[in-house]
């Protein structure tokens, strides 16, 4: 009796092929809904690059598939629009990450090598800014700007961005520095080294992968900041690539086109960094510094 | 005689140690003068400058009057303040769910069986993580475009015969803020999904085939096992969630400018308009300290009534 009923659900091939099938459906199933999400995820990018290389006239007529000819001269028409744009935009990132790098590193080789007074209150005074969010500020310094008479000039936003970005800068560097081997600065302070010498052929050396995520993370900030620019920034020639895409959508109602190609050469640059930053195992090491 | 010359030594000794320690601290000084400098000048000054004249009435240059709390009064009483807490809400349930949502996605990605099929989906779920952000809003602003024949979503809906259901997204008062929450579905692209994925990955493997002995099914082993080891990921990006959040308003700036008529305004945007569109530097300072102490009572509160995974699981095991 037992026997009987037990059999059939182990051995029998009918039930056991449902089984499978059953199995294969869930897993097609699984397959499927992420296909759908990955296909929803790139379904505008790839409408974007689509509409880049078309005209107006082809876009109406056909909205979905690629038009041929291809219309490469909406590249070279955007490209002649947003040069000067990501020109400054490099000029400002270039800028903001050697002052980020440059002040934190210091700072943080100094919190976490040297044994001064009041260290403790120092890094916490750096630390607590970190909880202060950027809008509080942004009238503050735009004041200071104006005052500096630094209105529509792009140190007007790297200075600030220098200050902005060296608080989790020196959290991230000082946490590295720490880690690094007492041994080796025994070694080099008995050799006589200054602390200026173990900075900077101890300490920077071997943090050549942390300081790359600092500075691909400072880079990313203040290349896709759109406010700050906004607010600093008047005439044209000094507008970051961030303003200038967006004013660029203002001139042109009807050249979809030329717009999407823009869209396409502005996220070449960010796309090389991060790829980079992934190379570097940025992506690991920023989850750890965040846990 | 040796007594002298051993008290000299010791005197001396003591000298030395001193110097050597100013030395420290004066090379500590100079190391930390840069940057010192730029937070005085670019973040502590600004900060206090800013929080003083909340208690102005100030146009940032020459007009400047003390008005006492008036300023928060008037936020209080401000029909526009209203509106644009009302609409945060929203934006604030609708984004919450958006940031914690890829944690399923991860999870569909980490149930899969072999490893280089995960792979490949994570690096292509991230991979649009390249586009600018104002890039994917400006793409997004094509797909919401009006008209028929160029906006994604109008020429969409036309071709599958819906041409009702065609309209303004960004223009309709009562469809602006749900638009607004659906740019970028679904949402999976971005850093909260890097995190839930690298929570997912640091369970010890240990617990996941006791799992499988004890025949869990994949769902109670979500709810029962990856969710409580992997809550401090999703508090991280909760919290990270909800600073941003409340401050942001670039993204309501570029697609929609608080429109149509304060349809989709938010605080920080309020704060931008009367700051620096409409001088009121006082009014607009008003507003940012209040989001600043809002972010961090919020910010305290939700580490007071978030549990680490450790005590939780300790707690689970002694009853």
């Amino acid at each position: 009796m037992t026997e009987q009923t037990v059999d059939p659900s182990f051995t029998s091939s009918p039930d056991a092929a449902q089984a499978e099938l059953g199995a294969r459906f869930i897993g097609s199933l699984h397959h499927a809904v992420l296909l759908l999400l990955l296909f929803l995820t790139f379904f505008p990018f790839f409408i974007a690059i689509l509409t880049s290389l078309k005209s107006f006239q082809q876009l109406l007529v056909n909205f979905w598939l690629p038009a041929f000819p291809l219309q490469l001269q909406n590249y070279v028409m955007a490209w002649n629009e947003i040069y000067r744009f990501i020109i400054n935009s490099s000029l400002v990132s270039i800028g903001a990450v050697t002052g980020v790098l440059l002040c934190a590193s210091l700072a943080a080789y100094a919190f976490a090598r040297i044994d001064f007074a009041w260290r403790d209150a120092a890094y916490y005074l750096v630390l607590s800014l970190l909880m202060i969010p950027a809008v509080l500020n942004l009238i503050g310094r735009y004041l200071l700007i104006v005052q500096f008479g630094l209105m529509n000039s792009l140190w007007g936003l790297i200075l600030p961005y220098i200050a902005g970005g060296i608080a989790f800068a020196v959290f991230l560097l000082t946490g590295f520095f720490s880690d690094l081997p007492e041994e080796l600065f025994e070694a080099a302070r008995m050799d006589g080294g200054t602390e200026l010498q173990m900075y900077r052929l101890i300490a920077l050396p071997l943090s050549r992968p942390i300081m790359a995520i600092v500075g691909l993370l400072t880079f990313l900030q203040s290349w896709g900041d759109y406010v700050w620019p906004l607010l600093v920034l008047r005439s044209k020639e000094k507008f970051t690539l961030m303003l200038g895409l967006a004013t660029f959508t203002g001139n042109s109602q009807v050249m979809f086109g030329p717009l999407m190609a823009g869209y396409v050469i502005a996220s070449i640059p960010t796309a090389i960094i991060i790829i980079l930053m992934m190379r570097t195992f940025a992506g690991a090491a920023l989850v750890g510094a965040f846990k | 005689m040796s007594v002298q010359t051993a008290d000299a030594g010791l005197d001396s000794g003591l000298w030395r140690g001193r110097r050597r320690a100013l030395r420290r601290n004066l090379t500590a000084f100079l190391f930390l003068l840069p940057t010192f400098l730029f937070l005085a000048i670019f973040m502590y000054q600004p900060t206090f400058n800013v929080i003083y004249h909340t208690l102005f009435r100030w146009d940032g240059f020459t007009v400047e009057r003390f008005v006492g709390f008036k300023n928060y009064v008037t936020m209080v009483n401000d029909p526009n303040m209203h509106i644009a807490t009302r609409n945060l809400g929203w934006f604030f349930l609708g984004w919450m769910l958006q940031r914690i949502s890829p944690f399923l996605v991860a999870e569909l990605v980490f149930n899969l069986k072999r490893e280089r099929t995960k792979y490949w989906y994570r690096t292509l779920f991230v991979l649009p993580m390249v586009v600018p952000f104002l890039v994917t809003i400006m793409i997004w602003k094509f797909i919401y475009n009006p008209l028929p024949t160029i906006g994604v979503l109008n020429r969409m809906l036309g071709s599958f015969g819906l041409e009702e259901w065609q309209t303004a997204w960004l223009s309709e008062p009562s469809l602006v803020i749900l638009a607004l929450l659906l740019v970028s579905f679904p949402w999976i692209s971005g850093w909260p999904f890097m995190i839930f994925y690298a929570g997912l990955q640091q369970i010890p493997n240990e617990v996941l085939d006791a799992s499988v002995i004890d025949g869990c099914n994949v769902w109670q082993r979500m709810v029962r096992i990856d969710i409580p080891l992997v809550v401090t990921s999703i508090q991280l990006v909760a919290i990270q969630t909800m600073i941003g959040i409340i401050q942001d308003f670039a993204f309501v700036l570029i697609m929609t400018a608080g429109g149509p008529a304060k349809a989709s305004l938010v605080p920080g945007l309020l704060l931008f308009m009367a700051a620096f569109r409409g001088d009121q530097m006082g009014y607009g300072a008003t507003i940012g300290v209040t989001m600043f102490i809002a972010i961090f009572i919020l910010t305290l509160l939700s580490f007071r009534y978030t549990t680490s995974p450790f005590t939780r699981t300790r707690r689970t095991r002694e009853t």
